[in-house]
């Protein structure tokens, strides 16, 4: 949200054309940080949680961490975000509402 | 514009499968002494695409439903002018 004051800064410099062209590749930028935030994140909790192959299928437990790792990872995006935009620290997380 | 999106979809299989592959690389092939695939190896390797396809289901899941939930917040705050999608 403080990104868009910038972004209009910026806009307002260009003709346009121009910023006709920067929306275009800002779509296409944010387009591929989904797929790759999507992606990364299931990776990395494949990478976490699955750890045997002798079942071709999820077990509970495998289950439950990949679920719990995705929730976590959103939270502390949503935390990161926050610290990051207003510069304070939000109270610990345990106060949030739960999953 | 929907080039934009056929171009970025198929980045994003691109992008899924190569992470794939190298995760259940890692994952299933331990040593080089040989240069094919054991028999443990290769039924490794298959269940690990399995799970790693189911994997990506549940984040999806996971994902939808902050969506869902995000998408309901907004609306309680509009009034509940637009439906959730």
């Amino acid at each position: 949200k403080m990104a868009m004051q910038d972004m209009n800064a910026v806009l307002s410099g260009l003709s346009g054309r121009e910023q006709k062209e920067l929306m275009l590749s800002l779509e296409e930028m944010q387009l591929k940080e989904n797929f790759t935030t999507y992606n990364g994140l299931v990776e990395r909790c494949f990478a976490n949680c699955v750890t045997t192959f002798r079942s071709k299928t999820l077990d509970e437990k495998e289950e439950k961490c990949v679920t719990r790792c995705a929730h976590k990872f959103f939270k502390a995006v949503r935390r990161a975000a926050e610290v990051f935009s207003t510069g304070q620290t939000p109270p610990p997380s345990a106060l949030q509402s739960p999953e | 514009n929907k080039v934009l999106i056929a171009k970025n979809e198929m980045a994003a299989i691109n992008d899924m499968y190569s992470r794939m592959i190298n995760r259940c690389f890692e994952k299933c092939v331990e040593s080089f002494h040989d240069g094919e695939l054991g028999l443990g190896e290769s039924a490794c390797i298959d269940r690990c695409v399995q799970k790693y396809g189911q994997c990506q289901v549940k984040v999806g899941e996971v994902m939808q439903k902050l969506q869902d939930k995000m998408a309901a917040q907004m609306n309680a705050q509009q009034g509940g002018a637009m439906p959730a999608r």
